[in-house]
């Protein structure tokens, strides 16, 4: 049955493992002015080559500081890397563009728009007209699970849904790459494991290309098809493993599975052992916070 | 149909129990003249005061002035939000080194007392409309002018990071995700700047006019006609609380997305 399966997707051009994305030497150097004299330059990012397949789900796991989130960042366009290329579909990505939608961990909804009009928003701007809106931005608050509050604001929503309108606005205008940046962060573990299972399902129904960042190893090894783990100061990708617990995944099935505890250990060791490649000073660390924070504006 | 009555009913009760206190009051000092607790020529009961108001209202007078304080004071705050509101956008977003140049001066001008200033106007604009309009316009700028800045700086950056990511320019970003979030900011002005100005208008009439209701009142009272010089000050109460509830009510309107408990002020 596997078998015949990986020969079908074989088939697909889509699926084979065509590079969506290519990275290419990234650097990305931050200057900071400390106490009014000395200047530094923090490398938030040191080389970093990576490939992002067609249709697949590829997550980044690092500690905090790592700069998974800069790289996001570059990915999506919204901030330019100091040395380096990165292309979408062979061509040089310049700036942020409706081919990648992101979901930030703040959710970032409009609190003056409803669902709705949240959802609506890329479309808008994408200048859609009003009755094909509506009828996207229905279908996609469907496949997030909101409809009934499509005339809601925000503000009457639970953190769960307000990331699921965030999840349906990022998804609404079409994009072929979803960029999540920790986005369950925020919310308790058992709606987190809930929006974890409703995000694969819609990964499998849409068949989009998701990178997801996150600082959670189980996140990244149960949702993923390969994963990226980073290490920090500076961030660079130490190693890229293939995840192969079958498909489809429901977390709370695997979550138990030996190959999964193998797995997140696997994980767990790299990291581990990424952490003394650079000792760690204390002046640096605080650096690495100074930088994630300025970064996100 | 019941559910409304219901409402209704309720809504009735809570305005009620709210009015108690004031009817309370009038109670207490209706019977204070009554029995001479007070001397009737320096507070005259309540009922003298209504009485004196109602004449003054079918001779058509009080309304007159109130009609001149209330142009005034319009005038002024409509010529201050159209400048301080725009002027307040240009310096919280596109000119932020020139804000941080002019701020400290700005809140300076601001903190000058608008009552030591009355002279000044005076001696540029002479006493009259102007003068009154002019005034106005220079307290009500101030909580638009800095409610407008403090409005378009409280926008989560992660809001403008979506925003662009889902390829917004600059002018969608000025109209679509700058200007509706600076909204409850703008609000906060409009709304203090609005009190102000009625309050400042009656100031100013007293200091120097031949109309309005600052006028009215300060000449009822040098006329020793006492009854409807309280009245008059009723009838001030009244009209600031009316001009309160409807930019509330105006605010409640636009703002329906805010949390109720941002509402209830």
């Amino acid at each position: 049955m596997l078998n015949v399966l990986s020969k079908a997707v074989d088939i697909e051009p889509a699926n084979t493992g065509t590079d969506k994305i290519v990275i290419k030497n990234i650097n990305r150097v931050f200057n900071i002015k400390r106490n009014n004299d000395s200047k530094n330059d923090f490398t938030a990012i040191k080389d970093v080559n990576l490939n992002i397949k067609a249709g697949e789900f590829l997550t980044i796991v690092g500690p905090s500081g790592c700069g998974k989130s800069t790289l996001l960042d570059i990915i999506a366009g919204l901030s330019k890397p100091s040395s380096g290329e990165i292309y979408i579909d062979n061509k040089i990505i310049t700036g942020p563009a409706l081919d990648r939608g992101i979901v930030l961990q703040g959710y970032a909804l409009f609190p003056w728009r409803t669902v709705r009009h949240n959802v609506e928003f890329g479309l808008e701007i994408k200048g859609t007209g009003k009755n094909e809106r509506r009828e996207i931005s229905t279908r996609f608050i469907k496949l997030v699970g909101l409809e009934g509050f499509e005339d809601r604001y925000p503000y009457e929503l639970s953190g769960g849904m307000r990331q699921r309108v965030a999840i349906a606005r990022a998804l609404a205008y079409d994009p072929e790459v979803l960029l999540m940046d920790e986005p369950f962060a925020a919310v308790d573990a058992q709606t987190r494991e809930t929006m974890q299972d409703e995000l694969l399902r819609i990964w499998e129904e849409t068949k989009k290309t998701i990178v997801f960042v996150t600082h959670s190893i189980e996140e990244a090894v149960g949702l993923a098809d390969r994963v990226a783990i980073m290490s920090a100061n500076p961030g660079y990708i130490k190693e890229v493993i293939d995840i192969d617990l079958p498909r489809p995944r429901r977390i709370g099935d695997i979550r138990n599975s030996a190959s999964f505890s193998w797995i997140t250990h696997k994980v767990w060791e790299i990291l581990q052992n990424a952490q003394p490649d650079i000792p760690l000073k204390k002046s640096s660390a605080n650096l690495a916070e100074d930088i994630s924070a300025s970064a996100t504006i | 149909m019941g559910v409304i009555m219901k409402t209704a009913i309720k809504k009735i009760r809570k305005t009620l129990f709210g009015s108690i206190a004031i009817i309370l009051f009038f109670i207490f000092w209706e019977a204070a003249t009554v029995y001479g607790l007070v001397p009737k020529s320096v507070i005259p009961a309540p009922t003298k005061v209504f009485t004196a108001l109602v004449r003054s209202t079918e001779s058509g007078e009080l309304f007159v002035h109130m009609k001149v304080s209330l142009a005034r004071a319009a005038l002024g705050f409509l010529l201050a939000s159209a400048i301080s509101i725009p002027m307040g956008f240009l310096l919280g977003t596109f000119f932020k080194t020139f804000e941080k140049a002019l701020l400290p001066f700005l809140r300076m001008l601001e903190k000058l007392n608008p009552f030591a200033l009355f002279p000044v106007f005076m001696i540029i604009f002479g006493i009259g409309n102007m003068e009154k309009i002019a005034l106005i316009f220079w307290v009500a700028q101030w909580p638009l002018l800095f409610n407008t800045i403090a409005g378009t700086k409280s926008i989560e950056p992660n809001m403008i990071k979506s925003a662009r990511s889902m390829g917004a320019n600059k002018k969608v970003l000025f109209f679509k995700v700058i200007l509706p979030a600076s909204v409850p900011g703008i609000f906060t002005g409009v709304k203090i700047s609005a009190q102000i100005s009625f309050f400042m208008i009656i100031a100013s009439e007293m200091a120097g006019s031949s109309q309005g209701l600052g006028w009215y009142y300060l000449s009822s009272s040098q006329s020793y006609q006492v009854p409807l010089m309280y009245g008059i000050i009723l009838f001030i109460t009244v009209l600031a609380v009316i001009i309160n509830i409807s930019f509330s009510k105006l605010e409640n309107h636009f703002l329906v997305w805010k949390e109720a408990s941002f509402q209830e002020n």
